[in-house]
This record gives C-alpha cells, structure tokens and sequence, in this order.
C-alpha cells in the first residue's frame, strides 16, 4: 500500500479498516498502551548504562534556595533565616544516607528519623524541620512546588525558625540521575536571642508530612553558646550544579506521551469529522467523549513537570 | 444541540475535577496519580453508563472505554514513575 493509502488505513473510516480508523481499533490502542510500556523500559534501562546517555540538569544552588525561601518569609512578613552550617552539615549527612541506604523518605527504612542527622552535626535544637525534594531543574520551581503544599509552606513561614541548612546534592537513586534537595530548618536551643522554653502550643504531628518536631530545652545553660550567622553569601558554598546532559529522561518522556496523545486526537477528529459527513452508523466509544477525555490527560501531560517534594 | 446533557455534564465535571487536582498537585506525582487513576476509572463508568442510556452498549464498545481509560494512566504514569 501507499503512504497515502496506508494513513486513510489508520486515520480514516474507511472500507479496508472497517468504517473505523484502524488506528481507533481496540487492537491499536492496546498496541500503542504496549509501545508507551516498552519505551518506557527502555528509557530506564538506557538511564542505567554507564554510557550515561540520558541524565539530569539542574540550575539549583544553595545560595538560589536561601535567598527565595528568605523571600517567601519576607512576603509572609517574617524576618530571613539564617544560613546555619551545623545545619547544612545535617542536610549533607541526611542526603548522603539517603544515597547510601538508596531510599526517598523522611525516616531511613533502618528507622532513622531526620531528627537524627541534626544530633549527628551536632546542632541542638528547639524547633526543627525538614522539606526534601528531587528531579526539580531549577530553584523558581521548586520553591514554588513547596510553598503550593501546605505542609512544605508550613515550614518555609514557619515564625519559630531561625536558621537554615541546605543541601543540593546531584546523584544517582534508584538507578534515576537527579538532584536531592535537603532543606533543614532550626533554632537553636542555646541562642541567645530565644526564648528559653518552647511555646506549648507547638505539639509534633506525626502524620505531617513535612514534619516538625520540638523537644523540650536543655535545664542547665550549655557551657559553648554557638551563635548561628554567618549570611548566606558569606558562606562557602559547593558548586552543585551538574554538568549539562544532552538528553533528558523526563522530555523524552513527555515527548513521547505528548505524541501518542496527538496522534490519537488527530484519529479521533478525522474520524468524527469523516463518519459524520458520511452518516456512517457504527457500534463503537463516542468519539466526542474520547476527544476530552484524551484531550485532559494531553493537558495533564503538559502541566506535569519534573519534580517530587516529600 | 446537545442531546443527552446529563451525561455530558457530569463528563464535564469530572473533568473540570481532574484538572484542580493536576494543578493543585503539580509536585505531588502519588496524589496526581492516583487522580488520574481516579479519573480514568469515572471515564470508563461514564461510558458504560451513558452507552447503556443510549441504547448502544456492546461488549466490544466496553473494551474500548476499558482501553483508552487505560491510555491515558499509561501516558500520565509513563511520565510520573
């Protein structure tokens, strides 16, 4: 057959293809469900080569962080926070363990809390929280994913913090390139401008996601007062960002599904357009509704971007 | 004119419904997907049902509902997992 006889086949209602667009056939939708599952695979196995074919690039730095999180509290009327580096040590030690036990959690599947790591940089603390996120190629979007969830927010113009600790780690989790962002918010159990007993209103929720947790102070006076402080400019701070891939995972992705979507509609309308025209009468899916429905998860597709916040 | 409103309202809906839910949940890929979940299996309701109201229900037409339902949590978790 033709290239042209070959696309009224699969987009046309048609004599060969039984009044219905092949492409529309139970039998061609099950295939292209397979053709997504095997692409699919194949994209996470080429991920995994050592070739490194496929990777991950992302503009975030600490320094970006600190400055839209201090930007956010300022809109919220907050003053800034800190740049903490007990507590920038915790966020390191937190990623590094996440790598190391290969899991993307608040709590490590041994059971270590977050808590954990700001005892391990030695920073004591009267309030403290955690927000991670991954996948997130630039530090607008991500911030913007956090303060769009409420628990994520909740820590981010949260009054009772005072320090902050970033960690912007790129690295390879479950066999995925990304970048880990560790988040750590604090105050300081012995700093001199604080109260010296936490407010009772601050009880821990377990079942938050972003959680935080508050500890009763110390009853005697710490011998080493450590003061927070240096300003985030004046800390030095790793460079984090990964060298430039050139192809991404996730587009390629987005690409394909983006296509298959496309290529769908485009069956669909034809269809529609064609069987109306000439007032087919057939016993199949109402096209219209297809046509929405598809159209939604086409949309979906191109709201979705990459990014995961925990 | 649109006939069966009904039915074409609540398609409506649902998918009004889904797309708060892809906004609200930009970040959270669980939660996006399991509305995409959700709102595949309300398609493939909303199909049986508004077949069986027009008289036009066939198994193979339930396949088909069945089918592009699966798609698009295919082409959504394609991109999420």
């Amino acid at each position: 057959m033709s290239i042209r006889s070959q696309l009224r086949h699969w987009f046309t209602p048609h004599t060969t293809n039984n009044f219905r667009a092949k492409i529309l056939h139970n039998s061609s939708i099950f295939f292209l469900i397979g053709l997504l599952f095997g692409a699919n695979i194949f994209l996470r196995l080429l991920e995994q080569t050592p070739l490194h074919i496929l990777g991950f690039s992302s503009s975030i730095t600490i320094n970006e962080v600190v400055t839209k999180t201090n930007e956010e509290r300022l809109k919220a009327g907050l003053s800034p926070l800190n740049y903490n580096e007990k507590l920038a040590d915790a966020a390191r030690r937190k990623a590094a363990n996440m790598l190391e036990e290969n899991y993307w959690a608040h709590s490590s599947p041994s059971g270590k809390s977050p808590w954990t790591w700001f005892k391990a940089a030695g920073y004591n603390y009267l309030f403290a929280g955690e927000n991670l996120a991954k996948d997130f190629g630039s530090t607008d979007r991500l911030i913007s994913a956090w303060m769009a969830s409420t628990t994520h927010k909740e820590n981010i113009v949260n009054p009772k913090y005072k320090e902050i600790g970033i960690a912007v780690v790129p690295a390879t989790l479950s066999g995925s390139e990304t970048v880990l962002v560790v988040q750590l918010f604090g105050t300081p159990s012995n700093g001199g401008t604080l109260t010296t007993a936490p407010p009772p209103s601050v009880i821990p929720k377990p079942a938050e996601i972003a959680k935080i947790e508050t500890i009763e102070p110390e009853p005697t006076p710490v011998p080493e007062v450590i003061l927070s402080t240096p300003a985030p400019q004046e800390v030095v701070i790793a460079q984090v960002t990964p060298p430039k891939l050139p192809l991404n995972s996730f587009n390629l992705k987005k690409i394909l599904s983006l296509f298959t979507t496309l290529l769908f509609v485009i069956a669909l309308i034809t269809d529609l357009i064609l069987s109306r025209s000439q007032s087919l009468s057939r016993r199949v899916g109402n096209n219209w509704s297809h046509i929405i429905f598809i159209n939604f998860i086409l949309l979906a597709t191109m709201i979705v971007k990459a990014g995961q916040i925990l | 004119m649109i006939r069966n409103k009904t039915d074409y309202s609540f398609l409506a809906f649902l998918t009004i419904a889904y797309l708060v839910a892809v906004f609200r949940f930009q970040s959270r890929q669980d939660y996006l997907l399991i509305a995409t979940g959700i709102f595949a299996m309300s398609y493939f309701v909303w199909g049986i049902s508004h077949h069986l109201r027009t008289h036009s229900f066939h198994a193979r037409i339930v396949l088909e509902y069945f089918l592009v339902a699966l798609l698009g949590v295919i082409i959504i978790s394609t991109l999420l997992i």
